[in-house]
């Protein structure tokens, strides 16, 4: 996306993002912003409509199978949803006042803001890997989870010296033919299971992929590739993230609070 | 774009740019005030907060006067929440309210295309016991077997809904009573059950294909039609969620 014009200025003290420019094709820098930004929307919409097609499978599912999604869902805790909500929000925040800092020249803030929404993307997974998703797979609870002091009468087994301990039949909530929860009343319930792991297992891999660009803009931002001329990448970047972000919004109430 | 009759006369013709495409890209580098940025992240917080203090007071609502709300109030009040937090987020973070409109209206053509997407699968989906009527139902319960109870090469093939071999199995393994102990303990552990029945209320009365006691053991596919008896009630929620977009 980005000529870095290193001819001007190797060993000088001027920042890279000043070296910056645009490529021979443009009229201005400004065009090229304009159309890789409008380039990353048509991208976007793409993404969409990939989730379009989980939304859809969640409504007609949900339709032809009302007490299955209930069911299903009463299993979550909508205060890890909650949390994760609000991780999700303020990481969307730090990322748009990250590139705010980088227009205003404020280097130090800008990366600061970037680690930060890096570190939310990693709370998020963590949240979702291990207090929703082991469990409910495995039935492999973390020892501090805050959910196993009711369970602990039916603990059948312990492992990395009781950093994780094993509840006998709590897990097997998996989707579709993996389903081999004991205690289900609704014979759709597996239905239930592979719209949520579809639903969130592709969200969550966007979380990754968004913390790869971020870490990504990270380091070229050390190199101070990123300053109010040029930016375009961190923009882009953002946009991505509050994506996944939206993406979360439609998704928690979604999931977490059918009733 | 036609912003050339926009441009003031003073600047004359660019020849380099005919059509005035530049002169809007002024708009391209915005910075959103910190405050504006606090303020939404604050708002959207807030909407988290009230979708969930909605859906447990729908719940309250429906235990404390005994009745049982439409299914579509829970969707319909969690999508228009969950709209406008999305428009916030695309306004001011996705900074749409700044750039080149052309970056709204890509988005907009593709909310378009969802909408049309969502309406044509539900034409099917409602329409499909019209020409066949067998396809009005739904699918075997829980699966029609065959598939292998586990990962190793000879564990045992499902030879019945998959739901009613796992609890059999786990019936079993463990016996009649502490089935009935766990089975409590992990509908009613961390997150309050769908469906605990909570009284003589209305919604107790209701059929509940999900938590009849031995309902399911008994039942055939055909028990679980519930397109039959109350279709009406299962109507709303299918049409909402498309709303939210």
């Amino acid at each position: 996306m980005s000529t870095l014009d290193t001819r001007s200025g190797i060993g000088s003290d001027v920042p890279l993002w000043k070296r910056y420019a645009a490529g021979h094709h443009w009229r201005s820098a400004d065009e090229e912003f304009d159309a890789c930004t409008l380039g990353f929307w048509l991208f976007l919409a793409t993404e969409v409509l990939l989730f379009a097609g989980l939304f859809c499978a969640y409504a007609m599912l949900r339709y032809k199978y009302p007490e299955a999604f209930l069911n299903g869902s009463s299993h979550l805790d909508w205060r890890w949803g909650c949390l994760n909500t609000g991780v999700l929000l303020i990481s969307s925040y730090t990322m748009a006042a990250s590139i705010r800092m980088f227009q205003l020249d404020r280097q130090a803030m800008g990366k600061l803001l970037l680690a930060i929404t890096f570190a939310c993307g990693i709370g998020f997974l963590i949240i979702k890997g291990l207090f929703e998703y082991t469990p409910k797979l495995s039935g492999w609870f973390i020892s501090f989870d805050p959910a196993l002091p009711h369970y602990l009468d039916f603990k059948n087994g312990e492992a990395l010296g009781g950093l994780f301990v094993h509840i006998d039949g709590y897990g097997g909530k998996a989707p579709g033919q993996f389903f081999s929860y004991a205690f289900s009343d609704n014979p759709f319930e597996p239905l239930w299971w592979s719209v949520y792991y579809c639903a969130t297992g592709i969200h969550a891999l966007h979380v990754v992929i968004g913390m790869s660009l971020i870490a990504w803009c990270f380091f070229r931002a050390r190199k101070g590739a990123y300053g109010p001329t040029h930016y375009t990448m961190v923009e882009n970047t953002g946009l991505y993230w509050h994506l996944v972000d939206l993406i979360w919004i439609f998704l928690f109430p979604l999931l977490y609070l059918i009733h | 774009m036609s912003n050339a009759h926009a441009a003031p006369a003073s600047h004359g013709f660019d020849e380099l740019d005919p059509h005035g495409a530049g002169k809007h890209t002024k708009h391209s580098h915005h910075i959103v005030s910190g405050v504006t940025l606090v303020g939404v992240l604050g708002i959207l917080l807030v909407f988290t907060a009230l979708t969930v203090g909605l859906a447990q007071g729908e719940k309250w609502v429906m235990s404390y006067f005994a009745i049982e709300l439409p299914r579509w109030v829970n969707v319909a009040v969690a999508m228009s929440i969950a709209t406008i937090k999305a428009t916030l987020v695309l306004m001011y973070f996705m900074l749409l309210r700044y750039s080149n409109p052309i970056n709204t209206i890509v988005f907009l053509v593709c909310l378009v295309a969802f909408a049309l997407f969502l309406f044509f699968t539900g034409l099917d989906i409602n329409n499909r016991g019209n020409i066949d009527p067998i396809k009005a139902n739904q699918i075997q319960a829980g699966g029609i077997g065959g598939i292998k109870a586990g990962w190793s090469k000879d564990a045992a093939v499902i030879d019945k809904a998959s739901v009613v071999y796992w609890r059999e199995r786990k019936l079993n393994e463990v016996g009649p009573e502490k089935f009935a102990k766990m089975k409590a303990a992990f509908s009613h552990g961390h997150a309050e059950h769908a469906h605990a029945d909570t009284g003589p209320t209305a919604s107790a009365a209701k059929v509940k294909s999900g938590t009849t006691p031995g309902l399911f053991d008994a039942a055939a596919p055909a028990a679980h039609d519930e397109h039959g008896g109350h279709a009406e009630d299962h109507a709303a929620p299918a049409a909402k969620p498309a709303a939210g977009h």
